[in-house]
């Protein structure tokens, strides 16, 4: 007890001493809470985020493994296009692994190309905004795609409201009749109306032609890029898009030989059961080269980047911080011993023996840490949220202007890309994107009240805990080096 | 009885080293005032931190109450059963004179209610005032200091008291008032009290001189002989 005593006494008899050792603790134990509450915000807010995302997933082909991972040789693009077309799952596969426990919906779509008799197609430069870069078609290639979607929620475009109807109706959903919607784009291009019909052929044998009815004609409402980016079915964007029911268009592939690629969207409750689907597709004989992919997590995870690149910073400051704090304290203790040799050599003469006076000293530095990190946690935990969010606009408006600097993304999902080629337009995207369900960055910076919570507490602890070791390491070791005959014989 | 044993103690401060004490033998009771006279370098201050188990023998060693000082606990031998003075006080700087006594009472784990009281009391008993008693024990006179440092030794009833130079930095009246106190625990409180002195007056006034002769030049074992 009395050691105890002497300890805290001994802290107000060295004010001076104990003050700088306080101060150097208090900027350590602050500039942890920051940095740690900016860690805590970012993976709070990643899990939330993820927690109200509605993610839907798709099978895709990994071209690396499909083509053989081990080749050195460089395949042809005929030969991607074979091993693609080999690799397509078909819409039976599709729906054998949306009975899975996991999936909560399934749907999907098929894309086909065609040429059409009496129509002209939109080109990018009439403003329809056709973009497409270059990669696989797996398909022939024709002036017009031809999307049929399984159900109206496949049709993500309208239910998220990037287009909607503007004249006469959408198609019956699961209809197998040849109806369509065209784009206004489309329709003001070859002045169409609804109930006109329009003659397609197939890209590939221009002497198998079908008809469908236009029963209506909708326009893009949301902004392109959302258009393009929401989502792998995507395609209102392109104006030579012609919508209509999927069992229509496959029909039409019967009748006309089109071929016709099917893509499947799963539905996932939440984020565990999205991780959960791949291993169980691959329990139920998904070949390995199949993987699952989520745009909807990439959008999320390329919107939480600014935050990700603020943790990141946060978690290299604190270390950063913690080695030279660490450091200094080890040295002032050093010195501080040093300095205090005289007393250790008095103690130590009339009968302290040295694990006590270095329990004295450890008191000494226990107590005047732990007030210092309480002080810092505390004003640390007050000043988290505002530093959290200013340094959060600020990473924003700095990713805002690099993405002005690319000139924005010069991208569109075509319906013969593959996957990769989704992948490398994607890479191109700005970060100003917005998954399903999931908030905008600028909602995640509002949403970021409260950064310092008991973990941060727990780790700011640990990390006090760690100093006082370091420190009080650093006193034993002086304590125990020390002889008392020689402190005292060499007294300067 | 002897209530501490020199035997055949040898001591050098680097092995093979030149032995500044070499087979001594002594032997020491209570109720005594013993005073260890020679020339500077002699090795008396030596032989006082052997006492005070500051230090080990090379060869041989001290018992005190028939227990051989370097094989117990050492810190508790000179918190419980030696009182050092130092020639230096070694008092703690930061402390106030009070603080410096119920430290060294606290180290022996004496068990009293009221610690300060008692401090207090021997202090005053010693001579200080009540003025001084609060003071940081730098702002003391050095015979202050040097009260100070015997109320610590005494506070928690040692049975041997070690001096070394106690009156070396102080004036003739202090030097007196110093010895009477000596006197007091070898004769009234039975102590058992080893100075170390060039003080013609206080190895007048011990019951026992030993001198220590400059072993340099010794070859064969050395008893030291009580000088009455």
């Amino acid at each position: 007890m009395y050691i105890f005593r002497n300890a805290m006494a001994n802290i107000k008899r060295s004010k001076g001493r104990s003050v700088l050792f306080g101060i150097i603790v208090f900027i350590i134990a602050l500039s942890a809470c920051l940095a740690l509450s900016v860690r805590q915000a970012a993976e709070t807010t990643r899990a939330e985020g993820l927690k109200n995302l509605s993610i839907t997933g798709s099978i895709t082909l990994d071209m690396d493994k499909a083509i053989g991972e081990g080749s050195s040789k460089r395949p042809s693009k005929s030969e991607m296009k074979k091993n693609f077309q080999a690799g397509q799952l078909s819409l039976t596969e599709l729906k054998k692994y949306s009975k899975l426990s996991s999936v909560k919906s399934f749907y999907y779509t098929g894309t086909a190309s065609a040429n059409a008799a009496r129509i002209d197609a939109v080109s990018s430069s009439d403003g329809g905004g056709m973009m497409g870069g270059p990669g696989i078609r797996e398909q022939s290639s024709g002036d017009f795609t031809i999307t049929g979607y399984s159900s109206d929620e496949a049709m993500t475009q309208f239910s998220e409201g990037n287009a909607q109807i503007t004249k006469g109706k959408l198609f019956a959903e699961g209809t197998d009749e040849y109806t369509c919607v065209i784009s206004n784009t489309l329709a003001k291009y070859n002045d169409l109306s609804v109930g006109d019909t329009i003659k397609l052929t197939n890209p590939d044998d221009s002497g198998k032609t079908f008809k469908v009815r236009v029963v209506g004609i909708y326009k893009q409402t949301g902004s392109s890029q959302a258009g393009q980016q929401s989502g792998p079915h995507m395609t209102g964007s392109d104006p030579n898009n012609i919508l209509m029911s999927y069992n229509a268009l496959a029909g039409i592939a019967k009748n006309s030989d089109l071929d016709v690629y099917t893509r499947g969207t799963y539905s996932f409750a939440d984020y565990s059961s999205y991780q959960k689907f791949e291993s169980q597709a691959h329990k139920a004989g998904l070949d390995d080269k199949y993987t699952v992919e989520s745009q909807d997590i990439r959008n999320y995870e390329r919107q939480l980047a600014p935050l990700n690149n603020l943790s990141t910073y946060a978690w290299y400051f604190l270390m950063i911080m913690l080695v030279i704090g660490a450091a200094v304290l080890l040295i002032l203790t050093m010195f501080s011993i040093r300095e205090r040799k005289y007393e250790i050599g008095v103690l130590a003469a009339i009968g302290m023996n040295k694990n006590k006076t270095a329990r004295q000293f450890i008191y000494e530095i226990a107590a005047v840490s732990i007030v210092a990190i309480m002080l810092g946690g505390i004003i640390g935990s007050l000043t988290s949220v505002p530093v959290t969010n200013a340094l959060l606009s600020a990473t924003a408006g700095s990713a805002t202007e690099e993405s002005f600097d690319r000139g924005g993304p010069a991208n569109g999902e075509q319906p013969g890309q593959t996957p990769s080629d989704d992948e490398d337009q994607n890479d191109q995207s700005s970060s100003d994107v917005t998954a399903k369900g999931a908030p905008h960055m600028q909602d995640y910076i509002d949403s970021v009240t409260s950064a310092a919570n008991f973990t941060v507490t727990l780790k700011l602890m640990l990390i006090g805990l760690a100093l006082i070791a370091v420190s009080g390491g650093a006193a034993m070791a002086g304590v125990m080096k020390y002889d008392p005959l020689s402190i005292l014989t060499t007294r300067d | 009885m002897s209530l501490m044993k020199i035997d055949n103690m040898s001591f050098a401060y680097n092995t093979g080293g030149r032995k500044i004490l070499e087979h001594v033998n002594a032997e020491f009771e209570e109720g005594k005032i013993y005073a260890l006279v020679g020339r500077s370098g002699a090795g008396k201050t030596t032989l006082l931190s052997l006492l005070a188990a500051l230090t080990s023998p090379s060869e041989g060693s001290i018992y005190v109450n028939g227990k051989d000082i370097f094989k117990g606990d050492t810190y508790r031998y000179r918190s419980s059963d030696v009182g050092i003075v130092f020639q230096n006080y070694n008092l703690l700087p930061k402390m106030n004179a009070v603080e410096n006594v119920v430290l060294s009472m606290d180290i022996a784990g004496i068990d009293l209610p009221d610690k300060k009281k008692r401090a207090t009391e021997l202090l005053e008993s010693l001579g200080i005032a009540e003025y001084d008693l609060k003071r940081p024990v730098l702002q003391l006179s050095g015979g202050q200091q040097q009260r100070v440092a015997m109320a610590r030794a005494i506070s928690y009833e040692p049975p041997i008291l070690l001096a070394d130079e106690p009156t070396g930095n102080l004036d003739e009246k202090t030097e007196k008032e110093i010895m009477r106190i000596f006197d007091d625990m070898a004769h009234r409180a039975g102590k058992c009290v080893i100075i170390v002195t060039h003080s013609k007056q206080i190895a007048a006034m011990a019951d026992v001189k030993i001198a220590i002769e400059d072993l340099n030049n010794r070859e064969f074992q050395m008893n030291i002989p009580p000088v009455s």
